[in-house]
C-alpha cells in the first residue's frame, strides 16, 4: 500500500466535516441557539440581517480534537443603522437573553466573542457579532465591562478570510485537488499541534495561524499521474514555514512568533504571544521537519509509518505488514453516484 | 551557373576537365585515367543543379554489359546511376563542391563495375528487374500474377475494357497452384468479367543472365534462356498464338518476377520457339510482372506477415474504432471482427474514416466491407452488438485480442469486471479520447500480469475505485458535451486528427502485444494543445500540466488498486 494511502486513513480518522454525524448534534445545537439569538436581536431593535459559519469547518480544515470537544463558530451579523454604537450591548443581550436562560451558567463575554460549552456534549459554540455596512463588516470587541476606550467595533473580513483560505486559483491543474491537499496539511499540523504541546501550549498556537502560515507556504506535490504526496508536500511546506519569517530569533536561543491575518484587520495573529510559544513553536517545527524527512528517507512501509505515528499519534495507522506482499485488499467504492467525464470514442 | 569556376575547381583537385560542346549543346567533359583504361564523362550543362550532378560515360559501348550503367538510346553514351537521388542533399550553394562529389562517385562507381567482372555480374543481378523494367513498353499494362513460383501452367486474362487503374486494368494470370489460395478470390472479386487472354507458364529459372540492355536484345536473351533451363516439355509442344512466359528467379535482391509475351506474325499455331530461326515467326516483348502473393505484398507494403494468423475483436466502431481497424488491417491482422450496433450517419462525416456511400448502414457492417475491399487477406465479421451483449467467456476467449473503443466508462468497467470474475485470458485494450483536443489514451490490459483497467480507474486522491479514469487530461463534472438539438444530440466536440492520434497508440499497443513485444499491462497517452479548453474555461488535471510522456508505453499498475491485490 502506498504511503498516500496510509495518510488518506490519517486524514480520514482526524477530520470533522459538516456531514460528520459526529457533527450532527452539535449542528443542531448550534441551529436551535442562533434561532433564539434571532428572536432576542429583534426584539432588542438590532435584528440579524445574516449569519454564518466561519472558522475551520467553513474551510474544510477542522479537525475532531482529542478530547472530543467540538468547535462551532457561529458568525451573527446585524445592520449596521440598528447596530448600537456600544459594540458590547449585543454580546450581553445574547448572553443574558439567550444563553443564561437556556442554563448556559458558564456563558461568557470574551473580547472578541460570546462563548458558550454544552458540557454535557462536548460542544463549544463561540458567536461573534458582527455589524455590516454594505459589504464591509466590523466585528465587536470589548469585554463585558469594557470602557468606551476598550472596545469598539472593528474592520474585519470573515467571509474574505475564508475565501482567501478557500482560494485555488493559483493552483494549475487539478485546483481543487490541490486545494485538498492543503486541507489535509492543515489537519495534520493541527493534530500534531494537539500531540506535541501541552494544552496550555496547544491553545496558544492558533488554528487560524497555522492555517494561515501553511497557506502561505503551502507547496503541492503530485506525481506525474496526479497522485498527491502528502508526505513531501507536508515536509516542503513545514520547511517553508520555519524560513519564511514567522519566528523572529531572540536571545538564548529563544524565538517570538507572528504572523498577520491576510485580510482586515490585518493584526497579527499571535500578538501578546510569548517567547516560550514561539521557541516551542519554532523548534518542534524543526523536529517536525526533520521526522518527515526521515520518514520520507525511510523505504521500508512499517517503519515510515511508525515514524509518523510518532509524529501524528494512534490515529496514524501502521500497518502488521508491508504491502508488497500479495495480500488480499478490500476494495473502497468511489462516494460519487457518478461523475461527468471527458472521455468520447 | 558558373561552369568556369567549376571546371577551375574540379582542375585543381587534379582532374582534366574542360567545357565543350557536344552536339549543339554545352558540356563539362572530364577525362579520367584509370588501370587498364579511359573514362570519358560527360555533363551537360544545366541552369541550376536540383541534385546530383549527372554525368554520361561516353564511348558506352566499349564496356559492355555495366550494372548501373544504361544505354541512352541514339547516342552512344551510358546512363550512370550513383545512388537514390532522393536520398542525398545537394549542396547547391557551393556547386563546384556537388560536382567534386559528383564525380568522385561516378568514377568509383564506373571503375569498380569495368574492373571487378564477378561484382559486376552479381549487380546486373541484383538490379535486373529495374533493368527490364527499362526495356518494357511504358504504356503496356501491367501483368498481375497470383502464383506460388513453381513450373506451371497460367491461365491470362485481359484487362477490363476502359479501365485505367486498379486490378482492372492490369492483365491478371491465375495458376491452378493459384487458384487455391486466398488471394485468388480476392481478385476475382475484383472483375468478375474478364476475358481470358491466353495461356502461358510460369517458368522458375535456375541460371539467370543479366537483362538485356535494349528490346532488340530480347530475342537472344530469351534463347538463352530456355536453353539453360529447365521447362516441361509438356509446355515446349504446346502450341498457341500468344503466349505469356512468366519467370521467377533468385537474385540478390530476393526472388525477381518478369515476363516476355510471344505473339506469333501471321496465322496458325506454333509451339514455344526453341532457336533463331523459329523465333523469327514471333513477336516478342518484355511485360512488367507484378508478383500477387501475401509472402510478396504483405511486407513489401508494411505489413507485417506474423500477424497474419492472429484474431481480434474490435468493439465501437466509431471514428476512433474506425481508425484502429485501419490501421490493424494495415499492420496485417488476418482475421478481425468488428461490433459496433450505431449506424453511420452524416453528423459522422468529417471525423470519421468512413465515405458517405455508407450513410444509413451499420458501422461495423461499413467498415467490415471496406475492409474487405482494401486488404487482400483479412476475413471480417461483423457484429451488431453492444460490448455488454458480448460478456461470453469461450466467445471472448477464442479471440488474441480484444480492443474497445466506445468512450463509455461504466460499460468498460462492468465489462472488466466480467472478465475479471470469469478468467478471461485474452488481452483488452481499452482506449479513448478527450475533447477539444486535448489528448487520448490507450491501457493495455494483460490478464495474469500486474496492472489492470482498474488501475487506470483508481481514485489517486482517495485510492479508491475511481468513477472517472486517472489518466484524463480534462477534470470531472465539466459540462464538455455540446448540444446542438436537445437530448439525444449531445456531442463531444474533436476532430478526426484526436481520433487518429488516439487510433494510433492504441495500434500499436495492439500490435506489440500481438507481435509479443509488450509482456506488461502498459498505459499510453498523448497530449495535445489544451487552448481550446482554456478558451472555454474549462480546467485540466495535474496530469495534463506534468505530462511529458506522450506515446511512451508506460506500466499501467497502480498500486492501491484492490482488484490487482485482489
Amino acid at each position: 500500500m502506498s504511503i498516500q494511502k496510509h495518510f488518506n486513513t490519517f486524514h480520514d480518522a482526524i477530520k470533522l466535516s459538516k456531514q460528520d454525524d459526529a457533527y450532527k448534534t452539535a449542528r443542531e445545537r448550534d441551529d436551535s441557539i442562533t434561532n433564539d439569538v434571532r428572536n432576542a436581536f429583534k426584539d432588542a431593535g438590532y435584528p440579524v440581517i445574516e449569519d454564518f459559519i466561519q472558522g475551520s469547518i467553513s474551510t474544510d480544515t477542522a479537525i475532531l480534537k482529542k478530547s472530543g470537544d467540538f468547535d462551532i463558530d457561529r458568525a451573527i451579523v446585524i445592520d449596521c443603522d440598528n447596530a448600537p454604537d456600544n459594540c458590547v450591548k449585543p454580546k450581553i443581550t445574547l448572553c443574558e437573553n439567550v444563553l443564561e436562560k437556556r442554563g448556559f451558567q458558564n456563558a461568557k463575554i470574551k473580547k472578541p466573542c460570546v462563548t458558550a460549552d454544552y458540557k454535557s456534549e462536548n460542544l463549544h459554540i463561540d458567536f461573534p457579532i458582527y455589524r455590516k455596512n454594505g459589504a464591509e463588516y466590523e466585528l465587536a470587541i470589548g469585554k463585558r465591562n469594557a470602557d468606551e476606550s476598550n472596545r469598539k467595533w472593528e474592520e474585519a473580513d470573515p467571509r474574505g478570510l475564508k475565501d482567501w483560505i478557500k482560494d485555488k486559483s493559483s493552483y494549475i491543474g487539478s485546483a481543487s485537488d490541490k486545494l485538498s491537499q492543503f486541507n489535509h496539511l492543515v489537519r495534520y499540523l493541527k493534530r500534531w499541534r494537539d500531540e506535541k504541546f501541552s494544552e496550555g501550549v496547544a491553545a496558544k498556537i492558533h488554528s487560524i495561524g497555522i492555517t494561515v502560515m501553511a497557506k502561505q507556504c503551502f507547496s503541492p506535490s503530485f506525481d506525474s499521474d496526479g497522485k498527491p504526496d502528502d508526505l513531501i508536500a507536508l515536509k516542503t511546506t513545514v520547511s517553508a514555514m520555519l524560513i519564511h519569517g514567522y519566528f523572529t530569533a531572540k536571545a538564548n536561543s529563544q524565538y517570538q512568533v507572528s504572523a498577520f491575518l491576510p485580510k482586515k484587520p490585518w493584526r497579527d495573529i499571535f500578538d501578546g504571544s510569548s517567547v516560550n510559544t514561539g521557541t516551542q513553536f519554532r523548534n518542534k517545527l524543526s523536529t517536525l521537519e526533520g521526522k518527515l524527512q526521515d520518514a520520507i528517507s525511510e523505504t521500508d512501509e512499517i517503519e515510515k509509518c511508525k515514524i509518523l505515528r510518532e509524529v501524528f499519534g494512534d490515529d496514524f495507522p501502521v500497518p502488521e505488514k508491508s504491502n508488497n506482499s500479495a495480500s488480499t485488499r478490500k476494495a473502497i467504492f468511489s462516494s460519487s453516484g457518478a461523475v461527468g467525464t471527458s472521455q468520447g470514442a | 551557373m558558373n561552369y568556369q569556376e567549376i571546371v577551375r575547381h574540379l582542375c585543381d583537385q587534379g582532374y582534366l576537365a574542360t567545357l565543350e560542346n557536344v552536339s549543339d549543346l554545352d558540356c563539362l567533359v572530364v577525362s579520367h585515367d584509370f588501370e587498364g583504361g579511359n573514362l570519358k564523362l560527360i555533363h551537360f550543362c544545366v541552369d541550376e543543379i536540383d541534385c546530383l550532378p549527372t554525368f554520361f560515360l561516353g564511348n558506352f559501348s566499349q564496356y559492355g554489359n555495366l550494372a548501373h550503367v544504361l544505354p541512352l538510346e541514339k547516342f552512344d553514351l551510358g546512363s550512370v546511376c550513383v545512388g537514390d537521388q532522393d536520398s542525398v542533399s545537394v549542396n547547391f550553394e557551393q556547386p563546384k563542391l556537388a560536382f567534386q562529389e559528383s564525380l568522385e562517385r561516378h568514377i568509383n562507381l564506373l571503375t569498380k563495375t569495368i574492373l571487378e567482372v564477378a561484382w559486376n555480374t552479381e549487380e546486373l543481378l541484383r538490379e535486373f528487374y529495374a533493368n527490364w523494367l527499362r526495356i518494357c513498353d511504358d504504356s503496356s499494362a501491367d501483368f498481375i500474377c497470383a502464383a506460388s513460383g513453381d513450373l506451371e501452367e497460367v491461365q491470362v486474362f485481359s484487362p477490363v475494357s476502359g479501365r485505367k487503374w486498379g486490378f482492372g486494368a492490369k492483365y491478371l494470370g491465375i495458376t491452378h497452384c493459384a487458384s487455391s489460395l486466398a488471394e485468388f478470390s480476392y481478385i476475382a472479386q475484383q472483375d468478375k468479367n474478364r476475358s481470358i487472354a491466353g495461356e502461358g507458364f510460369i517458368i522458375p529459372l535456375n541460371n539467370l543472365k543479366p537483362a538485356p540492355t535494349t528490346s532488340e536484345l530480347l530475342g537472344e536473351w530469351y534463347l538463352q534462356t530456355i536453353k539453360n533451363n529447365y521447362i516441361s516439355s509438356k509446355f515446349e509442344q504446346k502450341k498457341g498464338k500468344r503466349f505469356w512466359l512468366i519467370f521467377n528467379a533468385q537474385t540478390p535482391s530476393g526472388r525477381t518476377w518478369f515476363g516476355i509475351q510471344l505473339s506469333i506474325k501471321g496465322n496458325g499455331k506454333k509451339s514455344l520457339p526453341k532457336n533463331e530461326e523459329s523465333l523469327k515467326n514471333w513477336s516478342i516483348s518484355p511485360i512488367r510482372v507484378k508478383i500477387f502473393n501475401k509472402e510478396k505484398i504483405m511486407p513489401r507494403s508494411g505489413a507485417n506477415l506474423g500477424l497474419e494468423g492472429k484474431s481480434v475483436l474490435m468493439v465501437g466502431c466509431g471514428s476512433v474504432g474506425g481508425e484502429i481497424v485501419y490501421k490493424l488491417g494495415a499492420a496485417g491482422i488476418g482475421n478481425m471482427v468488428l461490433c459496433d450496433p450505431d449506424i453511420y450517419t452524416m453528423d459522422n462525416i468529417y471525423r470519421h474514416v468512413l465515405s458517405d456511400h455508407f450513410l444509413g448502414c451499420n458501422k461495423a457492417i461499413a467498415l467490415s466491407l471496406e475492409l474487405d475491399s482494401k486488404f487482400p487477406w483479412i476475413k471480417t465479421q461483423y457484429e451488431i452488438r453492444k460490448l455488454l451483449d458480448l460478456r461470453n467467456t469461450n466467445y471472448l476467449n477464442s479471440f488474441d485480442l480484444i480492443v474497445i473503443a466506445i468512450g463509455s466508462p461504466t460499460h468498460e468497467r462492468l465489462f472488466h469486471d466480467f472478465l475479471v470474475q470469469n478468467h478471461i485470458k485474452t488481452p483488452v485494450i481499452n482506449t479513448w479520447l478527450e475533447g477539444y483536443g486535448i489528448g487520448g489514451h490507450a491501457v493495455l490490459d494483460l490478464q495474469n500480469a500486474n496492472g489492470c483497467l482498474r488501475c487506470a480507474y483508481v481514485d489517486l486522491q482517495t485510492g479508491a475505485r475511481g468513477l472517472s479514469s486517472n489518466l484524463n487530461f480534462l477534470e470531472t463534472d465539466q459540462n464538455l458535451t455540446v448540444n446542438h438539438a436537445g437530448c439525444g444530440e449531445l456531442f463531444l466536440p474533436y476532430n478526426s486528427v484526436s481520433a487518429a492520434q488516439t487510433a494510433l497508440i492504441a495500434t500499436n499497443l495492439a500490435i506489440g502485444t500481438l507481435l509479443g513485444k509488450i509482456t506488461s499491462s502498459s498505459k499510453v497517452s498523448w497530449k495535445g494543445d489544451c487552448s481550446d479548453v482554456v478558451s472555454r474555461g474549462f480546467s485540466v488535471t495535474h496530469r495534463y500540466t506534468a505530462f511529458d510522456k506522450s506515446l511512451q508505453i508506460l506500466p499501467l499498475y497502480n498500486e492501491d488498486c484492490d482488484i490487482c491485490h485482489g
